[in-house]
């Protein structure tokens, strides 16, 4: 479903990824794991066309991203871009909904506008998936007046609305406060468990523990261990994959 | 024939209002295209042009509207052109002041959106970008709503500095009465004539036209 191969990724000098490579098969789950500036975040940011790479190749349910060496992509790389994006779904550490909408209007917004649902069809869909997450009394709040955890509830929703193939979740609840951890992860665990291909960029191990198929684990800019969560948790190969959870889970 | 004092009045408050209108919408549509493109992109010669259109804020307005004469005048660099063509010159006509205002209203406008843009958090227009949005949509339903605050700030701006605009548009307009004198030209000349009731009259309803204006613009900031 998604592919990475070989992928370099410059920051101007700073050679970010030397030749990475990740295979992420349909309905699987993926937590990818590491210390801060691994590189989790420019991963899944290269994967939907927010950072432009310089060698290597992303495809996304046979739609190939790829490397970048002149400045501006062409017009055939932007509608490569567009199409991933329409294939896979991304919801940020900050929630990024749109402030001046209500959030039913975040939600059908773009359906309505990009996939030409009408709009009767997609209020219908948002408030049963509202309710779904005991959210429909919210329907027509502004997201200034929700709680962080609502908020982040919202941002999936809003990403599910359009229909993906995938979803691309980067520390999702690493800005709420720690009682909004668990409403925000269950979400996630339901969209899970039927069956959506995810990658997951977290901190919350028993997370990736209980729901990830495979945890990857990242050190500067280098995928260092790649194993089913029981085998990193129990019996991690890689010694600095061994001190990073040590710090983390204290 | 007399003419009224309110004719006399009327005339140039017309003349004014409808050049500042007609200039102020235009400057609001290339002003906010301009501010965002300085706001949210590269391209060649970003700097420079960035400090021509700033030129007219801190330029005399008659060098303005000399260098308008030199490009739009009969003879102009692109004057001629228009006039051999059409056997008709943009100088010393209504169109003229609305040039003038215009182009001295512009800076003003393109500074002011170009804040008003950078104000907008971009990860909201990555947001709409990842839900599959186009650049153009993007804009219209996410950064301008979100940068309206400023951008009318700009445009009340663009309207009271257009009013207010006297060099420039003497220079490429002239001063005809009815077709090309604004209220601060025909207050120029009222007072060069000694019609100082006249003169009173003018100066009275532009002060508080830009007052109001002004005030407009002071609350519309403060609205939550
Ligand atoms: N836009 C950028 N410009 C320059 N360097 C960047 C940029 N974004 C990230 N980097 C660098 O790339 C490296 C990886 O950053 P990245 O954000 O991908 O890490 P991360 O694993 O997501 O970290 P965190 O856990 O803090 O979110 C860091 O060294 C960072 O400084
Ligand atoms: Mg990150």
């Amino acid at each position: 479903m998604i592919k990475v191969r070989n992928l370099h990724k410059y920051y101007g000098d700073h050679h970010l990824f030397k030749g990475i490579s990740l295979d992420v098969k349909k309905g699987e789950v993926v937590v990818l794991i590491g210390p801060s500036g691994s590189g989790k975040s420019s991963l899944l940011r290269c994967i939907n066309g927010l950072e432009t790479f310089q060698g290597g190749e992303i495809e996304v349910d046979g739609i190939a991203l790829h490397s970048i060496s002149r400045p501006k992509p062409s017009s055939s790389d932007m509608e490569a871009i567009r199409q991933v994006r329409l294939k896979v779904g991304m919801v940020f550490q900050q929630f990024n909904l749109f402030p001046h909408m209500t959030v039913i209007e975040n939600i059908i917004e773009a359906p309505v506008k990009v996939l030409g649902v009408s709009r009767d069809k997609a209020m219908e869909d948002a408030i049963s998936f509202l309710s779904r997450i005991n959210m429909a009394n919210k329907a027509d709040a502004h997201p200034e007046n929700l709680s962080g955890g609502q908020q982040q509830r919202v941002a999936i929703a809003r990403a599910l609305a359009m229909k993906p193939e995938a979803m691309l979740f980067d520390e999702p609840t690493a800005s709420l406060d720690p009682e909004m951890v668990g409403e925000v992860l269950s979400v996630i665990k339901d969209m899970v468990n039927e069956g959506m291909t995810t990658i997951i960029s977290t901190h919350e191990m028993g997370f990736a523990r209980e729901a990830a198929d495979r945890v990857v684990v990242f050190a500067d800019g280098d995928i260092i261990e790649t194993s089913a969560p029981e085998d990193i948790f129990t019996s991690p190969k890689n010694d600095r994959t061994k001190s990073f959870l040590s710090r983390i889970l204290r | 024939m007399t003419t009224t004092i309110l004719e006399t009045v009327w005339q140039p408050l017309r003349l004014s209002i409808q050049v500042s209108l007609i200039s102020t919408i235009l400057v609001a549509l290339t002003g906010t295209v301009l501010g965002y493109m300085l706001s949210r992109k590269d391209f060649f010669a970003k700097d420079v042009i960035d400090a021509i259109i700033t030129l007219p804020m801190v330029l005399p307005p008659t060098v303005t509207g000399y260098y308008l004469i030199l490009i739009l005048g009969r003879h102009g660099l692109l004057g001629k052109i228009i006039y051999n063509w059409t056997g008709w010159a943009v100088a010393f006509t209504w169109q003229a002041a609305a040039v003038a205002s215009f182009v001295v209203s512009f800076p003003l406008m393109a500074k002011t959106a170009r804040a008003a843009v950078d104000s907008v958090n971009s990860e909201l227009e990555k947001a709409s970008l990842l839900l599959g949005k186009g650049e153009i949509e993007t804009v219209l339903k996410v950064t301008l709503p979100l940068a309206w605050r400023g951008l009318l700030a700009g445009i009340v701006l663009s309207f009271a500095r257009g009013i207010g605009e006297f060099g420039a548009t003497l220079m490429l307009a002239g001063n005809i009465p009815g077709k090309t004198a604004t209220m601060p030209i025909a207050i120029y000349s009222a007072t060069q004539s000694g019609e100082y009731s006249l003169a009173n009259y003018l100066v009275i309803i532009l002060t508080i036209l830009s007052l109001s204006v002004i005030y407009a613009t002071i609350r519309l900031s403060k609205r939550d």
